[in-house]
Parts: structure tokens; sequence; C-alpha cells
């Protein structure tokens, strides 16, 4: 009774959040954004099955921080709440689809003047990831690995040149790129019962970024920096709850305009993401993980992510 | 399994998943909004294409500037290097730096000598200094970072009404204050060096702001010397390179570009005619400076120039035999105490100049 009780509350906090006015979610995949690869959990889908997962992502980039050195900055606040609704189809006993879909909203707050009327708000349906995943070595038991490989792309759905009673707003609170990209990614997994309900897994992603014209078809255009992730963690299994642990390893080139690369973009983070996965039903879960920076080396001077949520609705739809 | 599934559980489950896709899709179907203005003033006439007007990132005050610094001797500050330029002003006797290795990060200096109230206003992309009044329509204010650029340059805004100031224009560009033109005053900008070699009795804004910020540190990687833009500009003008620093001078809307690095490593002096305004136009590569004044006296002698080496800060010498300092200051002579009129003029990257002001002349082209 009681996780069932965690799972219509959660289901009911994401309601609430999503209906709120002014609320919800927005962008996809820039320094400051949602991470939109990085969100791409689910592994290969069994022949005739649906996985679903629902995610609200909360990123919250107080921290000013230049090269490796966090600076005493309090002058502003920015936040970014994106929703993510993962979609994935067994196709094939080793071929699965998987489409991502997002909406997002941007919030930048300067505490420097006065706070309520300092907030400026985005928010709007974000980019969308289409990825078709190939079984290398489908899940089995006893054996209990999986390797799958996946290719595809991300679809500028979200809006790119939102303004301002006609002032652009800067690329990171715009709930999209406005470009194509291209995405590799692998996932790769092992089990260790009965030994110990043990899973470790890694999951690698690299996006080729394609370029934006949002200053106009007349001007050079804009490119945010190719992205790579590594995920690398464990789960420990118990007969009710799941708990885990990832390290992230996130690595951004600079983004460019012109050809030339923009200054204080770019980087790379190191990060811990402790979560509890919480069964509710056979094909149900919950998970709730955070986000803890350990260790960023950014290029030049940046906002970034203080620490992070995310707040996850597993659900599968077997044939 | 944590509880048995009887069947009305998972259906109620499935019925949350549901309803919370619904919701999403009501929540975020066709709803690109904004709200709120991160408080920015941006209603009403606007002097300039708002099309080209864009939100730099960091959002209002989120550079912030500087009101009443700290100032300190040069030998107690470690932050500058020789070759570091300072914007420099000079008060009755009393003479203070501005150092871009502050300014970079916070771009505006709200500042105050005897009952002159000023503001250092300093572009890091555009490259441009500029000191004027703090004191608008009589009611003394202070100036802040809008966070908005134009041709990639400061848009300052007034505290007193919220309006909008566009830097190179040296106007006011929105708001209350809109066509209200700015009253600058003269400043000297050069290297930290040679400020020190006009003026060792000079303070300089101290390290300690109440901000941390790494100050020895520029923080637009190798900007300077690139070629590259951050943002886009309304007139991009090749005969230059872009990041060459040009000391420009407005004369009834027209423009012209006086290269520093065409003025020799010693003192050099131009006397110029441009459109009928007879002016002087002094630099020195070296030294990296260059300032201009207008050679004709309240009494209409027009004066001609030569340069005066190894005596800064007194660089020039007139027909009449009076020696002038770089503020354009009488210092030894005939004419001694009589003050040169500044030009409206000030340094700023070519690439901006050529934007703001198409068509520019260059001095020797």
């Amino acid at each position: 009774m009681y996780a069932k009780l965690i799972a219509i509350a959660t289901g009911i906090a994401l309601s609430i959040i999503l209906i709120l006015p002014n609320r919800v979610v927005g962008q996809a995949c820039c320094s400051a954004g949602t991470p939109l690869v990085g969100s791409l959990e689910l592994p290969a889908t069994p022949h005739g099955s649906w996985q679903f997962a629902l995610s609200y992502d909360l990123n919250v980039l107080n921290d000013v921080v230049a090269g490796t050195r966090r600076l005493a900055d309090g002058s502003r606040r920015r936040t970014t709440h994106a929703l993510l609704w993962e979609t994935s189809y067994g196709v094939t006993s080793t071929l699965s689809v998987t489409l991502l879909a997002t909406a997002v909203q941007q919030e930048r707050v300067s505490t420097a003047a006065s706070a309520e009327a300092s907030a400026l708000r985005t928010r709007g349906v974000g980019d969308a990831v289409l990825l078709l995943k190939y079984a290398l070595v489908p899940l089995t038991f006893p054996a209990q690995e999986e390797i799958t490989l996946g290719a595809g792309g991300k679809i500028p759905l979200g809006a790119s040149t939102l303004s301002l009673e006609g002032v652009l707003l800067p690329a990171d609170m715009q709930p999209g790129t406005g470009a194509w990209d291209g995405i590799l990614w692998a996932y790769v997994s092992q089990g260790f019962l009965p030994q110990a309900p043990l899973t470790i897994f890694l999951t690698a992603s690299h996006r080729f970024t394609g370029t934006n014209y949002r200053y106009g078809s007349q001007q050079r255009g804009y490119k945010f920096g190719n992205e790579t992730l590594v995920n690398a963690g464990g789960g420990y299994r118990t007969d009710e709850v799941d708990v885990s642990i990832i390290l992230r390893f996130r690595h951004v080139r600079a983004d460019r305009f012109g050809g030339f690369e923009i200054p204080n973009t770019g980087g790379w983070w190191l990060s811990a993401q402790p979560g509890v996965n919480i069964r509710t039903l056979e094909n149900l879960s919950t998970r709730v993980a955070l986000h803890v920076p350990l260790y960023r080396n950014l290029n030049g001077i940046q906002l970034t992510t203080t620490y992070g949520v995310t707040i996850s609705l597993f659900y599968v739809l077997q044939r | 399994m944590f509880f048995n599934d009887n069947g009305y559980g998972e259906t109620l489950m499935r019925y949350t998943m549901i309803s919370i896709a619904m919701s999403a899709l009501i929540a975020t179907a066709g709803c690109q909004q904004i709200s709120g203005t991160g408080g920015i003033s941006l209603t009403g006439e606007w002097l300039i294409p708002i099309n080209q007007v864009y939100d730099g990132g960091p959002g209002k005050d989120g550079i912030p500037a500087l009101t009443n610094p700290r100032f300190a001797k040069p030998q107690e500050e470690t932050y500058l290097s020789d070759h570091d330029l300072v914007i420099g002003i000079r008060v009755g006797t009393e003479v203070r730096a501005y150092p871009h290795p502050i300014l970079d990060w916070h771009e505006i200096i709200n500042d105050e000598i005897g009952s002159t109230a000023f503001a250092i206003t300093y572009c890091p992309l555009t490259g441009s200094g500029i000191a004027w009044s703090r004191v608008l329509n009589g009611t003394k204010t202070t100036f802040g970072v809008s966070g908005l650029l134009y041709n990639t340059n400061l848009i300052a805004y007034d505290r007193a009404t919220n309006s909008n100031w566009s830097q190179m224009r040296l106007e006011c560009v929105n708001g209350q204050l809109i066509h209200t033109r700015a009253t600058t005053y003269p400043i000297v900008e050069t290297t930290w060096r040679t400020w020190k070699e006009l003026y060792p009795e000079t303070m300089v804004v101290s390290s300690n702001t109440g901000y941390s910020r790494p100050y020895g540190a520029y923080p637009y990687g190798d900007y300077r010397e690139s070629p590259r833009l951050i943002f886009p500009v309304s007139n991009d003008d090749t005969r230059l390179p872009r990041k060459e620093r040009v000391h420009g001078i407005l004369v009834d809307g027209k423009t012209k570009a006086y290269r520093i690095t065409t003025f020799p490593d010693a003192v050099g002096v131009i006397n110029d005619v441009f459109n009928n305004l007879p002016i002087v136009a002094a630099g020195s590569k070296g030294k990296n400076v260059a300032v201009s004044f207008e050679r004709t006296l309240n009494d209409g002698t027009i004066l001609t120039f030569s340069p005066v080496q190894n005596m800064l800060p007194v660089m020039m010498i007139d027909q009449e035999g009076t020696k002038w300092d770089i503020f354009g200051r009488a210092v030894e002579g005939p004419r001694a105490g009589v003050e040169l009129k500044p030009t409206l003029s000030y340094i700023a990257y070519w690439f901006a100049w050529a934007a703001f002001y198409p068509g520019a002349e260059i001095h020797g082209q």
C-alpha cells in the first residue's frame, strides 16, 4: 500500500507541475538546458512491447564558475524545468525505436534588481529525439548482459527565436536549439544474479550538432558545441526498492558563431546521480534521482548546475 | 512486485499515466510563452532597430556595475600588468585610473570626484571606453548594465528612469529620456605603465570590489586578438582588421577614424581639418594612446601643433610656443592655463566604428 501511495503521489505531483501556469518545461540541450540526450535511459525494448518513461527534470543553475573555481556571485539565478516523455517500441527482438519528446520552461532571475520584476520565463515544446536501437547482445537469462547500439537524430521542434518585445532572447533561454543534430548512442549492462542483485551499466552518447540561423538567414550560423556523455553506474535491487548511483561525465565543445568559437561556452563536467527506484506494480516503477556536481572545468566563466532533481515514472506494456 | 495486482491497481496506474500524458499535451501544445521581462524595459519607441538589439545572456544587472568603488595606490595592487589598458580621468588635481581588467567584468563604474558625478562605461565586446555624466535633468543617478546589446555594444540603463542608453551612439535610445545626448568627459585610454609615468600620483580601482572575480583573467578568451564576433553587426567593414583599436571622432554626424598603430612609437601629431573643423590628433603607437582636440581657441586663433618628445604628459607645442598636455591643457608658454576643447571622440574596435558609423573616413586612406 505504501508503494502504491508513492506512485499515485508522484503521478499527482507531475500532473500538478504540468498544469500549473508558467510552471513547466521547455528547451533542449545547450550547456544551460535540459539533458536531452542524457535522458535517453531506456535500454532495448522487447519485441512487441512498449516502454514509457515520463520524467520531470529540474536543473538549478546558480553556480558561477570560472574554469574550476566557483565564484561567489548571487546576482542571478537560472532554472530549467523540463518534461521528458520517452516512448520506445520493440519492432523485432533486436530492433527498437525510441522517441523522446520534451517541453521546457527556462527561467532567469536577476537578483540585483527587484526580484519580482526581474524574472523572465520562457516555455514551450522543446526539441525531440528519434533513435533506432539495435540489440547487439539482447538481454537474456542467465547471461544477464546486454549491449545495445543506437543512432538517430535530434529534431528541432522547439522554438529557437523567441523574442521579448522584438528583442531576440539568448540561445539558452529558448525552448529549442533550431538545429538538426546527429546522435550515436550505446548501452551496456551486466547483471550478477544469483550471486548478488546487482547490475552495472554504461551508457555513452555523442551528439553531432548542426547549425541554426537564429539571427536570420542573412547572418552566419550559430552552432552549439558537440556533446559527449558517458554514464557509468550500478543498481542494487531489493524486493521493493532499487538504489542506484551513476557517475556522469559530460564534455561539450565551445559553441561557434560565424565559424569562430564563442567564449565562455563548453567545458567538461563530472557529476554523481544517486537515485532510488521504487517498483510499485509489475510494470510500473518510480524513480527519484539527484544530480550533484562533483567537478567541472569550464571554458571561461559560466553559469552552471548547482543541483538537479529528476522524478520519473517508467511503465512497460508487454505484448 | 510491491503489491499483488488484482487488476484494479494496474488499471489505476494506466489511467494515471494516460492522464499525465494528456496533461502534458494540454499544457504544452501550442503554448510557447514568455512571461516577465527580466526587469528589462523594452516598451516604447526605439531610436535603433529593435530587431538588431540582442539579449546578451546574463540579463539585467547580470554584469554588475560598480558604484563608488574603493581605490588604491598603484603599488598596492598586483592584479595589473604594465601592458593592461586603463581609462584615466583627471578632475581638478585628482587623477584616477579605471583598468580594463576591472571593466571587463563590470562594464560600468559609477564614480564621483568632488561635485563631478560620472560613469565610466566600457564595452569589452567593442573595446569602447567612454565617461559620461550621471546627472540627468538635474538629478544624480547611477547607470547599470541592461544586458542588451546593439551592434554587439553595451546598452546601459539609468536607474532614475530605467531608460536605455546606447554607449557608442552616446544617446538615450529608449525610455523616458529618449533623444537625450550623453554629456561626456575627456578621458585618456592607455597602458597602465604609461598612465603611471604620466601621473605617478594616480589612484586605481582596487580589486576589492565586493565581487568575487578573477580580475587578472580576461573573460573572453582570445576575443581581443581574433576577428571573431559574438553577435551580429549591421555593417561589416573590412577596410581594417576588425579588432584594430582606432580613435574615432564625430563631427556633426560624420566620423573619422585615426589608427593608433599608424602613430609613431614616439609622440606623433596630426593637424587636420575634418568636416570643416580644425582638429589635432596626438598619439603614440608605443604608448598605445591617442587623443584629439579642436584647434580653434575661443579668440578665433587656429593653432598648429608639433609633437613634443620625452616630456609626458606634455605631448604638443603650438606655433606660439605653448606646450599642451595629454588632456589638452596649456601647461607652459603664453597660453598657460588655457584648455583645448576636446573633440567628441573615443577609442573602439574598428568593426564597431564601422557598424555604428558606416562610411567612416579613415585617416590616411
